[in-house]
């Protein structure tokens, strides 16, 4: 038990705004590459939390749900995605010639890594972001996607391998 | 050290989102209407009722045009001095003069009275017009029967019916509810309350509620509005006119009147600078055809 005072939604959507926002909008950029869509995404799911809050009523739990929530959609993000670059036309644009400064360099690096996730199937990405960028346990992972922690175990090893095989000349 | 850990945390490392809280505790600012994703109509629901909850979604992006750090010790932003507005104005048309909706941010107070005020200023959009200006409006109260507006100018005849739409439609977003409005003129009150008229003949048989006249993106921009239920071509256009992006966006298939549509425009590899999103109707095109008379808004947008 806690003796804090128990937060109203506006409070708990504050509390978790500021502590909270930034990363899960990276998350969510892990996801789906694009941040505009990130930032959607993961507004949406403050506003589901918000709403939400009289069943949670604990910053944990809404914490687990936000993460879920995200997850959850950037996953429709991506579909919605699909089926709208079939519609539009896409324009080709030439490579900007990089200069192979260091900022250059880093932008490469970032867009790879970016790159190399969005290669991935679909959960083995999802249990990468979870475990490296969030730092999850296995058992958080399971509860996040609602898989096993067999399933969690498997998509992160071949996920991690694929992953480093793409990225060979960064690591 | 894990090489894959240092990988993901450096590749997302120079995201720094916009600031969205006062959006946030915008969208968030009603129970009943967090829980709806806000470009649904819930069936049955009428439009004016979900006016509000679409309002949200107008400032997504306003304010965004700088990058802003927050941090685990931040202090929190004041409380909100302002609120949303859905304002409508005239525009020309296919089929002549219509209302056109926008949404604005004015300080907070009676959400009427706001409305009202916004009106009686120019439309955030240029290609929009009021009939309505500085000082024509006295007070306005929401009673049983309705909800009664002064109208004070002494000078001003009664405006054409579309203006008086202009201000039932006003009102009736502000109001959440399809009220009938009572004009009241020198203490006298109208023989009969104005009503809205059906969509159809006042409103433009397409809107665009989000983005905002100006609001700046990266990446990638979503787009609503309201449309007939044959749903919008769009487009995106520089500066020069030419089309660089292009895509149908469906109208929701529920609903009555005018629908929501929506679509993510990926702006990828688009030179920073201003652009033009339009939306048309598509219902006018015949196939085969090159030229076709189609109803259409236009928000100009800055890609950063």
């Amino acid at each position: 038990m806690t003796d804090r005072p128990a937060w109203t939604a506006d409070e708990a959507l504050e509390q978790l705004y500021a502590a909270h926002w930034r990363g899960l909008v990276r998350l969510s950029v892990l996801l789906v590459r694009d941040q505009g869509v990130a930032e959607e995404v993961t507004q949406d799911a403050f506003v589901a939390v918000h709403a939400r809050w009289s069943r949670l009523r604990d910053p944990d739990k809404a914490l687990a749900y936000l993460r879920q929530t995200v997850v959850n959609r950037s996953r429709s993000a991506l579909r919605h995605r699909a089926v709208v670059q079939r519609h539009a036309e896409r324009r080709t644009t030439p490579l900007v010639e990089a200069g192979a400064d260091q900022a250059a360099l880093v932008g490469d690096r970032r867009a790879a890594v970016l790159d190399a996730m969005r290669e991935l199937p679909q959960r083995q990405r999802e249990v990468l972001a979870l475990r490296y960028y969030l730092d999850l346990s296995e058992a958080e992972i399971a509860d996040t996607l609602g898989i096993s922690r067999g399933a969690v175990k498997s998509h992160a090893s071949r996920g991690a391998a694929t992953l480093r095989t793409l990225l060979e000349e960064e690591l | 050290m894990n090489d894959l850990r240092d990988l993901l945390h450096d590749a997302v490392a120079d995201v720094e989102p916009a600031d969205r809280l006062r959006e946030l505790r915008a969208r968030t600012a009603d129970p009943a209407r967090a829980a709806a994703r806000p470009w649904f109509w819930a069936a049955g629901a009428t439009v004016l009722a979900t006016a509000a909850a679409v309002a949200v979604v107008a400032i997504l992006s306003n304010g965004s045009d700088a990058p802003r750090h927050h941090h685990h010790d931040m202090a929190l932003d004041p409380p909100a001095s302002t609120q949303l507005v859905a304002a409508y104005f005239i525009g020309d048309s296919a089929d002549g003069p219509r209302l056109f909706r926008e949404f604005d941010e004015v300080p907070v107070g009676d959400p009427l009275q706001a409305a009202l005020d916004r009106i009686e200023r120019p439309a955030s959009d240029p290609d929009y017009s009021t009939t309505w200006t500085a000082g024509s409006f006295g007070g306005v109260t929401q009673r049983d029967d309705g909800i009664h507006v002064e109208v004070d100018d002494p000078a001003a005849v009664l405006p054409n019916d579309l203006a008086l739409q202009q201000v039932v439609y006003t009102l009736q977003a502000a109001a959440s509810e399809q009220l009938p409005v009572w004009f009241w003129r020198e203490k006298q009150r109208g023989n009969a309350p104005v009503t809205a008229a059906p969509q159809v003949d006042v409103l433009n048989p397409v809107s665009i509620s989000d983005p905002a006249e100006g609001n700046a993106y990266s990446g990638s921009m979503i787009a609503r509005g309201r449309a007939e239920p044959s749903g919008v071509l769009w487009h995106l256009s520089d500066s020069a006119g030419r089309i660089v992006r292009q895509g149908v966006a469906a109208s929701s298939t529920s609903g009555t009147g005018l629908r929501p549509w929506k679509v993510t425009v990926d702006l990828d590899g688009l030179e920073p600078g201003d652009f033009t999103f339009a939306v048309l109707t598509t219902d006018t095109i015949t196939p085969g055809q090159t030229t076709f008379l189609s109803s259409t808004d236009t928000r100009t947008i800055s890609v950063r």
